[in-house]
């Protein structure tokens, strides 16, 4: 047993700290949440010369071969950073297609993501707003050598910008719902796509994009035709542990800026960290930032070492979604109004933890699916 | 970072396992809870300790097994996953040799250490007094240096074990001219002394404390652990690893045995045919306690992990503490829920589900958030030692 980091991912995780403060201030993240793309071009290509983009692939594919709890680290850092943009979309995209593609697929798409020359975003979710497989009724209808999409996708981040999206659609009907699912690497400039921004909490791109008659040749499906949910459940895996790992580092932050605040903030002549009841607050976000740690890297590794991680999953993401929320509750409550500001960046924590928190499954849900794991 | 054991801990663990399940049969688990801390389970302690299981974290030298504190831990997790008896065992360990390893004479060390991994002896903590709770550096318990000898007098209260220990880890004030913190010291007394008498303390749950009388007693002056006056400050250091033990997330009572009943009693058909492990609500609530154990244990084996880094696990402890006895609360109160009208039987009653365990654990976890130093002194420990926030 090791709880440590090695490492290389000491290093990584400085260097992305470094990183990220130089070039993803605060007022970058507020730009951003204003601006259409909600990315820059710039910071994309920087993003993709350190290696990030390649960071969990293998070498002959541009990568530099590392693996998932490499790539959860470097998420903790995006996460603390409040970093926006496509990485998340692209980096969970690229793990499917290196699981699940043919030699021919690997090496049109992979080495074009790691040098940062495509953006991938993840068209899951539908109207129906659940993630499981009786929520998938987007069509795909076999013309000759293509496929002919219909249907509507919901709360896609990033499609906006996406070159391609991995579309998870119906090819079929079988037994059961996760029958019939095919994914497809759709070429998002396709005619038929549409997509328009949605506005959300956390001002984060969520899309909501349309395929009316778009076509898809064959040789896009991503794995098997009709037997594609289990690589779906894999990628619902990997984003739920990245989801934890962005919350964690959210969690870390407000945190560390809630301690720091309080040794400032004067009221009744002392510091407001010297009350016991503003202590109390510190100290109930740390053990859910503790918690949160390991839980999180559990599955992380897990995930990483390719152990079977349905349960821890579904545990770390149930226990983080949950407890990253109360640790920015508490954060405000210890700030005060000055937090409730939106000069503050208190606010910006509090509304990405709770986009966080909903994708790739709240609580409920993830606990339901523990309980099934349980055997009840 | 690696989540896994070593193969030769996979060994280990399952060494434990074997013998525990072997052990701990639902027979003898009967005859412990009706028995309370009694020969049952010292005989069993002792069985278990030829192994040398105890002295997993000690060195050899000491009678130790020169293992890790993650191999300690493991120990520990598979007493509380079988529900062994475990209250002969983890005092000593994680107070009493811990302080001697970081304080103790040569002699000390050599003398009471292989004693402790073998269960020959049981201690009692003294810490506790009437007037010095929470304020523990309020104690007042007198030891007065005369010739080769400490003559103590004063009393203890909620002595845990006290009533089997042949040995008291006491912490007695030398010097009332200092300021409180900084007259204390720490001694060995053996509980067979003249002038030592114990009274039983009754209380609601299943643990048993005692109080604890000193009129006059000797103490030999090498029984002082450490340096004289500065007992507190080693105490700090052995009440960290006394919190960030297993015992807290896997103890009996509230721990992994209750959890599993409670389980298992959601899972059984009940009046209208559907068991209760099909409402909704239910599976929410149990999923969330099986990842709040799997927290509780991972921040334990954060403690033994910093331990073996030569860390004293302050913040670590006091972390895993909160939330260990927080959770066992919500486990034995969540029971007690479901179970309606049935959970308030008590052992003894016709109709009583589960054996009464969770009856029983509902009653003892009360104690938890306050025993071994409160939740709230805990959270004062993070914020001011942890955090630095001004006091
Ligand atoms: C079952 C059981 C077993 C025990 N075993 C032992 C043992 O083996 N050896 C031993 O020495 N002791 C033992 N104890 C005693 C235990 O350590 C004390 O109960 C504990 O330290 C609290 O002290 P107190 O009961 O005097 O409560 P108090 O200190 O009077 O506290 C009462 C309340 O005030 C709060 N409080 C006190 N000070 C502060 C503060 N500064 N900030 C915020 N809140 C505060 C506490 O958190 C608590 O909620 C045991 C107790 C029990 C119940």
């Amino acid at each position: 047993m090791d709880l440590g980091l090695n490492e290389a991912q000491e290093m990584l995780k400085k260097s992305a700290r470094e990183f990220l403060e130089k070039e993803c201030p605060k007022s970058f993240v507020r730009a951003m949440e204003e601006a259409e793309k909600g990315y820059t071009p710039e910071l994309w290509r920087k993003i993709a010369d350190v290696g990030w983009l390649g960071l969990a692939l293998p070498e002959k594919y541009g990568g530099t071969g590392g693996n998932f709890l490499d790539l959860a680290v470097l998420l903790e850092e995006m996460g603390r950073a409040l970093l926006p943009g496509p990485f998340f979309s692209t980096a969970i995209c690229s793990l499917a297609i290196l699981e699940a593609g043919t030699d021919e697929q690997k090496a049109e798409f992979l080495p074009k993501i790691a040098s940062g020359d495509i953006i991938m975003a993840l068209a899951l979710t539908e109207p129906s707003a659940t993630y499981d497989a009786s929520g998938i009724s987007l069509s795909a209808e076999r013309q000759e050598d293509h496929y002919v999409l219909n249907g509507a996708k919901l709360f896609v981040n990033d499609a906006h910008v996406a070159d391609y999206l991995l579309c998870v659609a119906r090819t079929g009907k079988g037994a059961k719902p996760e029958d019939g699912i095919t994914i497809f690497a759709v070429n998002a400039k396709e005619s038929g796509i549409s997509c328009n921004i949605l506005k959300t909490i956390a001002a984060d791109k969520q899309c909501e994009v349309l395929f009316e008659k778009a076509e898809v040749p064959q040789k896009n499906i991503l794995g098997a035709l009709n037997k594609g949910w289990p690589l779906v459940e894999k990628l619902m895996l990997w984003a739920a542990v990245g989801k934890c790992a962005e919350m964690l580092g959210q969690s870390q932050k407000a945190l560390e800026m809630t301690v720091e605040y309080a040794k400032q903030r004067i009221q009744f002549g002392r510091p407001i960290g010297s009350f016991q009841a503003v202590q109390h607050h510190c100290a109930n976000m740390l053990v859910d930032v503790d918690s949160s740690r390991f839980i999180t890297y559990e599955a992380a590794w897990k995930l990483s070492e390719g152990l079977p991680s349905a349960k821890e999953v579904s545990m770390a993401k149930a226990w983080v979604s949950d407890a990253t929320r109360r640790v920015v509750a508490l954060g405000h409550q210890v700030h005060g109004g000055i937090g409730f500001t939106k000069e503050h960046d208190m606010q910006l924590y509090f509304r990405r933890a709770k986009a966080a928190e909903v994708l790739f499954g709240d609580g409920d849900y993830h606990r339901e699916i523990v309980a099934r794991e349980m055997g009840l | 970072m690696d989540f896994g054991f070593t193969p030769e801990q996979g060994k280990l663990k399952k060494e434990i396992c074997d013998f525990l399940t072997r052990e701990v049969t639902e027979d003898f688990l009967k005859g412990i809870d009706e028995e309370g801390q009694g020969e049952l389970s010292l005989s069993f302690s002792r069985r278990l300790a030829r192994n040398g299981w105890p002295g997993l974290a000690i060195a050899k030298e000491y009678g130790g097994m020169g293992g890790s504190y993650v191999d300690f831990c493991i120990f520990e997790e598979e007493m509380g996953l079988h529900n062994a008896p475990y209250d002969d065992i983890y005092p000593a360990i994680r107070d009493v040799a811990t302080g001697l390893l970081l304080f103790g004479s040569e002699e000390q060390k050599k003398k009471y250490i292989p004693a402790i991994i073998a269960v020959e002896d049981l201690w009692c903590l003294g810490y506790t007094e009437p007037e010095a709770g929470s304020d523990l550096a309020s104690l007042s318990t007198r030891a007065i240096r005369n010739g080769d000898d400490y003559i103590i007098n004063g009393q203890k209260t909620f002595t845990s074990f006290a009533h089997r220990a042949q040995f008291c880890w006491l912490m007695a004030r030398t010097d009332p001219g200092l300021p409180k913190h900084k007259g204390i010291s720490i001694f060995i007394l053996d509980m067979r002394a003249p002038g030592v008498m114990r009274r039983d303390l009754p209380v609601m749950g299943v643990s048993r404390v005692s109080e604890l009388f000193f009129d006059n007693v000797c103490v030999p002056k090498e029984n002082l652990v450490g340096e004289e006056n500065r007992g507190f400050y080693q105490a700090a250091h052995t009440l960290a690893a006394h919190r960030a033990g297993m015992d807290r997330v896997m103890g009996r009572q509230g721990g992994w045995r209750t959890f599993r009943e409670i389980v298992r009693f959601a899972k059984e058909p009940r009046h209208g045919g559907k068991p209760l492990s099909k409402d909704p609500v239910v599976r929410q609530k149990i999923a969330e306690l099986a990842i709040e154990f799997e927290v509780a244990r991972l921040l334990a084996y954060r403690g033994a992990w910093a331990q073996d880094r030569g860390i004293s696990p302050t913040n670590e402890g006091a972390v895993s503490k909160i939330f260990a006895t927080e959770m066992q609360r919500r486990v034995a109160g969540f029971g007690m829920e479901i179970m309606g009208l049935y959970g308030q039987l008590a052992r003894g009653s016709k109709y009583l589900p589960l054996a009464g365990n969770v009856e029983a654990a509902f009653r003892d976890t009360v104690a938890y958030t306050f025993a071994g130093g409160s939740n709230e002194i805990q959270r004062n420990i993070i914020a001011t030692r942890g955090f630095r926030l001004p006091a």
